[in-house]
């Protein structure tokens, strides 16, 4: 192991003041997310001509489990999540104008791979303005929550969403059947998948458009979708969830590489004082705070650097838009999607899906809360928040030190403070973040060299 | 040291329900809770480390004994994990009971908010509690309360689990 070798260790010290107190035990595994350098290697104080910080034994055994990500953990509930034909079907589908009403939106039109998979914009923009910033596709299949409010538990779920908001592809379910079963390259790889697609061609049992509709049961989607039988409801569910098992297993291989800070924790392992250099003296301080005063690593912990849990940090809404009710609604949502977990859709309903909504808390919500994003590439995410408030991470390291403009809250996390940062520290803790970057988008993450109904006919125009 | 074992939810903030109170003529929480209770070692007091791999203390009204082991052992920080309860009748934890039920959350006094699962009893055999759905989602200090009922009566125990 070695992995302190060329890192002096000093006597047990009293740490630093930094986060929660306690004792420190031996370094422990915890899950798949974390990094077990081996309970006989429980570090004490670091010190070296390499390093610009003394790292107390509680911030470096938080800054050995942040690093390195893992491999990606399955998704039981997506039985071709790992099929390589799956995933480039769904690189197909990601990249498919043609799944849009007007052939304008696909899924790279808000989640842009040269942008980190975002689209830099306040808030996101399909056929229309939607309410919230667009999250980073990097690393996704390490959540256990998607969208800002969690209202899905698999990727797969979450990829069914924007398809049918209007404000995004604007489609239906029904649609996209057709449109699956209208194109040979696409049905090809389904039925490769999936097996034979369902004959949908009798217009009468299966019309055009149709799908449900919240809120609104006078909708003409709603009103078609009534008019079907159950039986045919669920082979169109069933077509389209496959098409969201795609979608997943392609955007559940959009997964950064070794960051500067992976480096630098390769060598906090194994002594290499040039892996140790990864990080400037200014990053290493930042990374001190982070796991430290500052607090930091409490919500964004572990390797992907979120604890992929709600929190209210009291951010004001944008100006113009109400609070927005974020997990409390989300949860609900959840709960009453037929595609979650434990659906009818889920290929693990009893397991991995009891276990993920199963045991969920629905009494004392508040809204407010909202999924701790990841840190990796943040520096390339701008702007921040869940609806884009806050410019750049100026503004956040901002708001951290200040609090400036948090509104009430009927739950918000008693250990945001203000933190009182100096501009030395604010700089700090930007050059720390800025080295979590490894933004290299993979040639078979990008557009495929053909992509299958490219010249077709939209879904509008069908 | 003491203060982890007789530990109290002094600011609940009200996401988590409150704990039961004990009978009429009961112990007190502090007389009822042992040094050791929710400790590994009476001599050297609690190990907030060591709870996190199980523990056993008295309820607070001095009525039930509760030890449990988490599996994983240690808790893993947000991953989930299952609990085995056993609750006796007697401080030597000899005398197994089997009528009663018991309900067990997780609450961080320092942040204000517990877990976001609900956890629950899954099975129950000769005594043995099998918990699943608990996840703490942060690490840190948290208190795992465990409620007591036989009958119309209940009782806490609160330990505390200190994750690194």
């Amino acid at each position: 192991m070695g992995w302190l070798v060329g890192v002096l260790l000093l006597p047990l010290a009293a740490a630093s003041g930094c986060g929660a107190g306690g004792g420190v035990g031996p370094l422990e595994g915890r899950d798949g997310l974390s990094s077990d350098p081996g309970p006989e290697h429980a570090p004490a104080e670091t010190a070296d001509d390499s390093l610009a910080v003394r790292l107390s034994p509680q911030e470096l055994r938080r800054t050995l489990t942040h690093s390195p990500l893992p491999p990606v953990p399955d998704d039981p509930t997506n039985s071709v999540f790992r099929d390589p034909r799956a995933q480039a079907l769904g690189r197909a589908l990601f990249y498919d104008e043609g799944l849009s009403v007007d052939g304008s939106v696909s899924c790279a039109t808000c989640h842009v791979p040269e942008e980190s998979w975002t689209d830099g914009r306040v808030t996101g923009r399909g056929l229309s303005d939607v309410t919230r910033n667009t999250p980073s596709l990097w690393n996704v299949a390490y959540n256990r929550w998607l969208f800002w409010d969690g209202r899905s538990d698999s990727l797969w779920a979450q990829a069914l969403g924007p398809l049918e908001d209007p404000r995004e592809h604007g489609g239906s379910r029904l649609q996209y059947v057709h449109y699956l079963a209208g194109e040979p390259a696409l049905r090809d790889a389904y039925e490769a998948l999936f097996g034979p697609l369902p004959d949908v061609s009798d217009a009468r049992r299966f019309p055009a458009q149709g799908r449900p509709v919240r809120d609104d049961r006078e909708h003409p989607h709603q009103r078609a979708w009534d008019g079907m039988s159950a039986a045919d409801q669920l082979v169109v569910d069933r077509v389209f969830a496959d098409m969201g098992k795609a979608l997943g297993a392609f955007v559940g291989t959009i997964v950064s590489d070794r960051a500067p800070f992976d480096v630098f924790v390769e060598g906090l392992r194994d002594g290499d004082a040039g892996k140790l250099s990864a990080l400037s003296p200014s990053a290493q301080r930042g990374l001190q705070l982070f796991m430290g005063d500052g607090n930091c690593h409490l919500c964004h912990t572990g390797p992907n650097f979120t604890d992929m849990e709600f929190h209210d940090i009291r951010v004001p809404p944008a100006d113009g838009m109400p609070i927005d009710p974020g997990r409390s609604v989300g949860i609900l949502q959840l709960l009453s999607d037929p595609f979650n977990g434990v659906g009818a859709f889920s290929d693990d309903p009893a397991g991995a899906g009891e276990l993920r909504v199963g045991y969920l808390k629905t009494d004392h919500l508040a809204p407010g809360e909202f999924k701790t994003p990841s840190l990796r590439n943040v520096t390339r995410t701008a702007p921040y928040m869940h609806q884009g408030q806050m410019v750049d991470l100026d503004a956040v390291l901002h708001y951290y030190s200040t609090l400036e403009g948090a509104i009430d809250s009927r739950h918000p996390e008693k250990i945001l403070v203000p933190l009182d940062l100096s501009d030395r520290q604010k700089q700090d803790l930007a050059a720390f973040l800025a080295a979590l970057t490894d933004d290299d988008v993979a040639p078979e993450l990008t557009p495929p060299p053909v992509t299958p109904s490219r010249s077709s006919q939209p879904l509008g125009s069908r | 040291m003491l203060v982890l074992a007789a530990c109290v939810s002094a600011d609940r903030g009200g996401a988590d329900p409150p704990p039961p109170e004990p009978h009429a003529g009961a112990p007190t929480a502090a007389e009822g809770a042992s040094p050791g209770a929710a400790a590994a070692d009476p001599d050297t007091g609690p190990d907030p480390a060591l709870a996190a791999s199980g523990a056993h203390g008295v309820t607070r009204g001095g009525t039930f004994w509760v030890e449990w082991e988490p599996a994983p052992a240690p808790i893993p920080v947000n991953e989930p994990f299952e609990l085995l309860v056993r609750v006796y009748a007697d401080g030597e934890r000899t005398e197994l009971l089997d009528d009663v039920l018991v309900n067990v959350t997780g609450w961080m006094p320092g942040h204000g908010h517990g877990m976001h699962r609900k956890a629950r009893v899954v099975s129950r055999r000769e005594g043995v509690h099998r918990v699943r759905g608990m996840l703490f989602h942060m690490s840190g200090f948290w208190e795992l309360n465990v409620d007591v009922t036989r009958q119309f009566y209940s009782e806490r125990v609160t330990f505390p689990v200190e994750l690194p």
